[in-house]
């Protein structure tokens, strides 16, 4: 159990946001080609467009856990590794409490639109909607997960004694 | 003062380093909280909206198609094709690195994928062969912001999206630039050269030509496909992308170089490229709604308008303003945060919107060969063994050639109009 549990936890994002661009590929191409072979679907963008906004909120959460989001960095360069570190603990801190604060309303949005359906496929816009709080709850998860890292770094850097890199 | 509170949390938040996403997200939360007009749904209603756009389907495809031709030798076929053709003049490598970099630009949308692929192969050829490495990587540098600007491109999907103007025309539209950039490169190369003494490789005998040529055939095919497919209005911009990645995914199953391991490496590049991109998308669509019921863009206009209603001077102070912010800010936050304060703008004075797509296209891709963030530079710099300041200081010289196409570009829009109004409707 604590296996799966890890598996999971290393790599979940990674694997759902790929299956997402893949998906969301293969809508494109078969909306290309099914009109090129004229039979054109109507299903084809909107399929697309969901799986890409899926996508949108799940790859927010792998990449706030490989710290890849884009950042203007050049300012906290200046401080020393330490500060640094103390520095983007506060910062996600705030992403948390912010995140957390905007949740209910997010989770209740989808809920409000339950009843209402897509143009082409007909599903409730639900299963569209609740992507958003969902990848949020992820991107919390790892949010702390980062704030974990830096605390040990942290430590790290007190018991070496001497600033290292990270 | 609700203003202030607005820019001033966003501007302390960019500067603490925060990322731009959420940094946008937490000042557009701290307005709605002081003014408390809206219900909170408002967040994940315009969060929601951001991504939705079928329009921006072609980013990751467009990524995912250049990193295939990167990671399946591709790359290194237009370098023997490039080096073919224009191998032989004076300064050889230095022409054959920008004309590689031209054609691989009408396969790949962004410069990274230029800088981290083709770079590569292109430094390592021009080390071997005696050039500097500073000139090396001024080479490399500043011809791949030419990726960006001849289509495909991933900047202008985004731009395109945000203004809403048709992708496809600023596709095309950068064609001329693009090209000009190349040539003004290659002009300052032969200067060069001819100062630092560098040698010419050997002229390839016609034949030999030929067989280059032959074989490069079907990866020189895919900048075809795409312009083609769009000009003549066969494909939709996303589609394009779309029929790109399956080009790519033939062409590296033909050559024998796709493997599974690959594949799996493409769609992973592909989250850490288009994922962040996208997500400031999502939280720029919050924020710049905010903007627009507070009426910002028009302020702005009215502002720069009082100050002068010359159309050439505004498109002056315009780019002076965006080659500053671009040395701070990566392209796309920029232009997703300052398309639509500008477009009003240029709109009141007449600009049209596709000429001035292509000239902060190119403004904010200058952006990414300055100090101090220069990402294409990180890029680049590792490979050598050199300071980065040295670098930085000879990617200056290079520069210049690409501020004189934006110069031409801005005051003669024909240079970027003719070719889109050419197009079949």
């Amino acid at each position: 159990m604590q296996k799966i549990v890890r598996i999971f936890y290393a790599d979940f994002e990674r694997w759902t946001a790929q299956v997402c661009v893949i998906l969301m590929a293969f809508s494109v191409l078969g909306q290309l080609f099914s009109r090129l072979l004229g039979h054109p679907i109507a299903w084809g963008e909107e399929t697309a467009r969901y799986f890409y906004i899926w996508f949108c909120f799940i790859a927010a959460a792998y990449m706030t856990k490989i710290r890849g989001h884009i950042r203007v960095a050049y300012f906290l360069n200046f401080l020393p590794d330490r500060s640094q570190r103390i520095v983007e603990i506060v910062q996600n801190i705030a992403i948390i409490i912010c995140m957390i604060w905007i949740l209910p309303s997010a989770f209740a949005y989808g809920i409000d639109v339950f009843q209402k359906r897509s143009p082409a496929l007909e599903i409730p816009m639900f299963y569209v909607y609740i992507s958003f709080p969902i990848g949020m709850v992820f991107l919390i998860i790892r949010c702390i997960g980062v704030i974990v890292e830096d605390i040990r770094l942290l430590r790290q850097f007190k018991s070496a004694g001497k600033p290292c890199s990270s | 003062m609700l203003l202030l509170v607005l820019f001033g949390s966003l501007a302390l938040l960019f500067v603490s380093g925060i990322p731009i996403a959420f940094a946008l997200f937490i000042s557009s939360l701290i307005y709605l909280l002081l003014i408390g007009e809206y219900p909170l749904n408002i967040v994940a209603q315009k969060f929601i909206s951001g991504p939705d756009s079928f329009t921006l389907l072609a980013i990751p495809l467009f990524v995912a198609a250049g990193s295939l031709m990167n990671l399946t030798g591709i790359t290194r076929r237009i370098f023997g094709v490039a080096n073919a053709l224009v191998g032989h003049l004076t300064g050889g490598l230095g022409h054959v690195n920008i004309v590689a970099s031209i054609i691989f630009s009408g396969m790949s949308g962004s410069a990274m994928a230029d800088a981290a692929g083709l770079g590569l192969i292109e430094i390592k050829a021009m080390r071997e062969a005696g050039y500097d490495d500073d000139f090396s990587v001024a080479v490399t540098a500043s011809s791949s912001i030419i990726g960006p600007i001849i289509p495909p491109s991933v900047p202008a999907v985004i731009y395109g999206t945000v203004a809403s103007v048709s992708v496809g025309a600023l596709f095309l539209g950068g064609i001329i630039p693009g090209l000009m950039m190349g040539l003004f490169l290659m002009v300052l190369v032969t200067f060069y050269a001819k100062r630092r003494g560098y040698p010419r490789g050997k002229r390839v005998s016609f034949r030999e030509l030929l067989r280059v040529l032959y074989e490069g055939f079907l990866p020189l095919m895919t900048p075809v496909i795409i312009i083609g497919g769009i000009w003549t209005g066969w494909f939709t911009p996303t589609e394009a992308a779309g029929a790109a990645c399956v080009y790519a995914i033939l062409l590296g199953l033909y050559y024998g170089e796709l493997t599974l391991q690959t594949f799996i490496e493409v769609l992973k590049q592909n989250i850490t490229v288009s994922g962040p991109a996208l997500f400031i998308l999502a939280a720029a669509s919050l924020f710049n709604w905010i903007m627009a019921i507070e009426q910002i863009p028009q302020i702005a206009a009215s502002f720069l308008l009082g100050f002068t209603q010359n159309k050439y001077l505004i498109l002056f102070i315009i780019n002076i303003f965006l080659l500053v912010i671009g040395t701070f800010l990566p392209p796309i936050p920029a232009m997703i945060l300052l398309i639509p304060i500008l477009d009003p703008l240029m709109t009141a004075v007449g600009v049209h919107p596709i000429h001035f797509g292509v000239v902060m296209l190119l403004n904010l891709m200058i952006g990414l060969l300055t100090p101090p963030v220069g990402p294409v530079l990180y890029v680049l710099v590792p490979i050598t063994e050199l300071p980065f300041e040295k670098v930085a200081r000879s990617v200056w010289v290079f520069i210049l050639p690409l501020i004189a196409v934006l110069l031409l570009i801005t005051y003669i829009p024909q240079l970027v109009l003719s070719i889109p109004n050419m197009m079949i409707r």
